[in-house]
C-alpha cells in the first residue's frame, strides 16, 4: 500500500501539492490527470522521494520512502524531460540502468530501443524530443520497478509510437504486474489502461475512484436532437456533440433503469460517460466549487 | 553494484584518458626544457601538482551536476550517492597525492639518468616524500570539497544565494593550498607551524564536507531542460 498522508509541496510561497491525503493499493494501474499546473509533477517528484515534502509523509508499505534505500531501489519515476547528461550515450543509460536496477531487464530494453526506432550509440543530445520520450520509456518499463510512475513519458512522440508505448505497457504489466501511475494529459488514448484515476487540481484532491465506478457516475445519451434535448433538461451537462440532426450529450447523472426504458422507448441509446468528458467538467472553473462539496 | 563501485566505473573512462595525457604531455614539455639546459625545478610539481587539483575541483562540481541526478534517477538515496562521494573523494585524493610524490621522485631520476637535473632541482629523500604528501592530500581534498560546495549552492539555491556559497565554498581549497601548497621549486610553505596548518585546512575541508552533507542530503531533484 503507498499512503500519503496530509502531503503539501510548496515552491517558495507558492503552494504546489496542498494537504492531499491518498491510499493507492499497490498493483494496479492508476491515471493521474490535473491541468497544466495542477501539482501533478509535485505530487509524483515526492512519491518518488524527488522532493521532500514541505509537510506530510509519504509511506511504502508502512516505511517512510524518503530517502529510504529499499523504497527507492524499487521506484522508478520517470518524467517528461529525459534525466540524462546530454553527453551520455542512449548505451550508456541502458548500461547504468542495468548496473543500479535490481529488475532491469536488458532484452527487454533492446527489444523496446528496437521498437521505437531509436540508436543507441546516439547521445541523448542527439535525440529528437520524441526520441527522448522513448528513451524514458524503454528505462521505465525495462527497470521492471514495483513502482514505476510516468509522467508524461508520452511528450513529442508520434501516433504510432505512442500507440506501440501503450501496447507495451500493458503487455508488460501483465505479464510483470506492478504499480503503475501514468500521469498524461491525453485521457482518451490511455484512459483504457487505467484501473483507478485521480484527479488533482490547485494541488488539491478532486477525485481517486475506480475506472469503472466513474464511468458509470456519467451517461452519453445518443438519439434525435430535439428527443435528446427534451430527455436531458434539467441534468447537468459534461459535453455535447452534434452531427445533422443527432446529438449526443454527455450527463453527470446515474440513468435508473426505468429513466433508460423511458429513453430507449424515445428513441435514444446510452452509453458510458468519456472520462475526459468528466475531466473536464470537474476542473472547468464553474464546476470546481461543486465538484469539491 | 553500490552507489560506490558505479562511481568508479563512471569515472574510469574519464581518469585513464586524462592521466595519460598529462603524463604524456610532461613527457613532452620536460623533453623540450631539458634539451635546453639543466631543470632546476619540477615541472612535475608545475603540471601534475596543479592537473591533480583542479581536477578534483571538477569532478566535484560535476558529482553535483551531473551524477546526483544519474544516481537517484536509478534509485540511489542521496545519502547513498553522498558516501560514495565520499569514498571516492578520499580514494582520488590520496591516490592523486601519491601520484605528485611518486611522479616527482621518478621525475627526479629520470632527470638525473639523462645528466639534466640542475643542481637546485628539488630531490626528495624518504622522510620528503611523506612531507610532500602530506601536504598535497589536504590540498588535493580540499579541492574536492570546495568543488562539490560550490556546485551544490547553484544547484540547490538561487544564484544569488549560490554566490554567496561560492565564496564560502572557496575556503576548503584556498586554506589548504595556501597554508600546506607546494611550489615548483618543492619549498614546503612556512606560514605556520605544519601540525597547526594542516589542522586548519582539515578543519575547513571537514566544515565544508558537512556543510556539503547537509545541503545534499534532502536537496529537491531537478530536471533538465527541454
Amino acid at each position: 500500500m503507498i499512503e500519503l498522508r496530509g502531503v503539501t509541496v510548496r515552491y517558495g510561497t507558492t503552494v504546489a501539492v496542498d494537504d492531499i491525503t491518498l491510499d493507492l493499493p499497490t498493483g494496479k494501474i492508476y491515471g493521474l490527470l490535473g491541468r497544466n499546473g495542477s501539482g501533478k509533477t509535485s505530487l509524483l517528484s515526492a512519491l518518488a522521494s524527488y522532493r521532500r515534502p514541505a509537510s506530510g509523509v509519504v509511506r511504502v508499505d508502512g516505511a517512510d520512502a524518503f530517502e529510504n534505500a529499499a523504497v527507492m531501489r524499487n521506484t522508478c519515476f520517470i518524467r517528461d524531460t529525459l534525466d540524462a547528461n546530454d553527453s551520455d550515450k542512449v548505451r550508456q543509460l541502458m548500461c547504468f540502468a542495468g548496473w543500479m536496477r535490481p529488475g532491469w531487464d536488458a532484452d527487454y530494453a533492446a527489444k523496446l530501443l528496437d521498437l521505437f526506432e531509436i540508436n543507441p550509440a546516439k547521445r541523448a543530445s542527439a535525440l529528437s524530443r520524441g526520441q527522448k520520450s522513448a528513451v524514458g520509456v524503454v528505462l521505465g518499463l525495462a527497470s521492471r520497478a514495483p513502482l514505476t510512475i510516468l509522467d508524461e513519458t508520452y511528450l513529442g512522440m508520434d501516433a504510432v509510437a505512442r500507440a506501440a508505448f501503450y501496447r507495451e505497457l500493458l503487455d508488460d504489466y501483465l505479464a510483470h504486474p506492478r504499480t503503475i501511475i501514468l500521469s498524461t494529459h491525453l485521457i482518451e488514448e490511455v484512459a483504457d489502461l487505467f484501473e483507478r484515476v485521480i484527479i488533482i487540481d490547485r494541488g488539491r484532491l478532486l477525485l481517486h475512484e475506480e475506472t469503472d465506478e466513474l464511468r458509470g457516475r456519467g451517461v452519453t445519451v445518443t438519439g434525435a436532437a430535439a428527443a435528446v434535448d427534451t430527455f436531458v433538461a434539467g441534468r447537468t451537462v459534461l459535453g455535447e456533440q452534434s452531427l445533422g440532426g443527432v446529438r449526443a450529450v454527455t450527463l453527470d447523472w446515474r440513468p435508473s433503469a426505468e429513466d433508460v426504458t423511458r429513453g430507449e422507448a424515445a428513441g435514444l441509446t446510452f452509453g458510458p460517460v468519456g472520462i475526459q468528458d468528466l475531466f473536464i467538467h470537474l476542473t472547468s472553473p464553474a464546476q470546481r466549487l461543486e465538484a469539491t462539496r | 553494484m553500490s552507489a560506490g563501485a558505479a562511481l568508479f566505473r563512471v569515472y574510469r573512462p574519464i581518469l585513464l584518458p586524462f592521466a595519460g595525457i598529462v603524463v604524456v604531455v610532461h613527457a613532452i614539455i620536460t623533453s623540450i626544457v631539458a634539451s635546453h639546459g639543466e631543470m632546476n625545478f619540477s615541472m612535475w610539481l608545475v603540471l601534475i601538482g596543479s592537473a591533480t587539483k583542479y581536477w578534483l575541483f571538477v569532478v566535484g562540481i560535476m558529482l553535483v551536476a551531473m551524477q546526483l541526478r544519474q544516481f537517484v534517477t536509478n534509485g540511489v538515496t542521496r545519502h547513498e550517492f553522498l558516501a560514495a562521494v565520499g569514498a571516492f573523494g578520499l580514494t582520488m585524493s590520496a591516490s592523486f597525492a601519491a601520484a605528485v610524490v611518486l611522479g616527482h621522485q621518478a621525475e627526479s631520476l629520470a632527470l638525473e639518468a639523462f645528466g639534466a637535473r640542475g643542481p637546485d632541482y628539488p630531490t626528495l629523500t624518504l622522510g620528503g616524500m611523506v612531507a610532500e604528501f602530506g601536504h598535497v592530500l589536504p590540498v588535493t581534498a580540499g579541492y574536492f570539497v570546495s568543488g562539490g560546495l560550490i556546485a551544490i549552492g547553484f544547484y540547490r539555491w538561487r544564484a544569488w544565494i549560490g554566490l554567496v556559497v561560492m565564496l564560502a565554498g572557496a575556503i576548503p581549497a584556498a586554506a589548504a593550498d595556501g597554508l600546506l601548497g607546494i611550489n615548483e621549486f618543492g619549498d614546503l610553505p612556512h606560514r605556520l607551524p605544519y601540525a597547526a596548518a594542516l589542522a586548519i585546512s582539515v578543519a575547513a575541508t571537514a566544515i565544508g564536507a558537512a556543510a556539503f552533507h547537509r545541503a545534499m542530503s534532502d536537496v529537491p531533484i531537478r530536471r533538465t531542460a527541454g
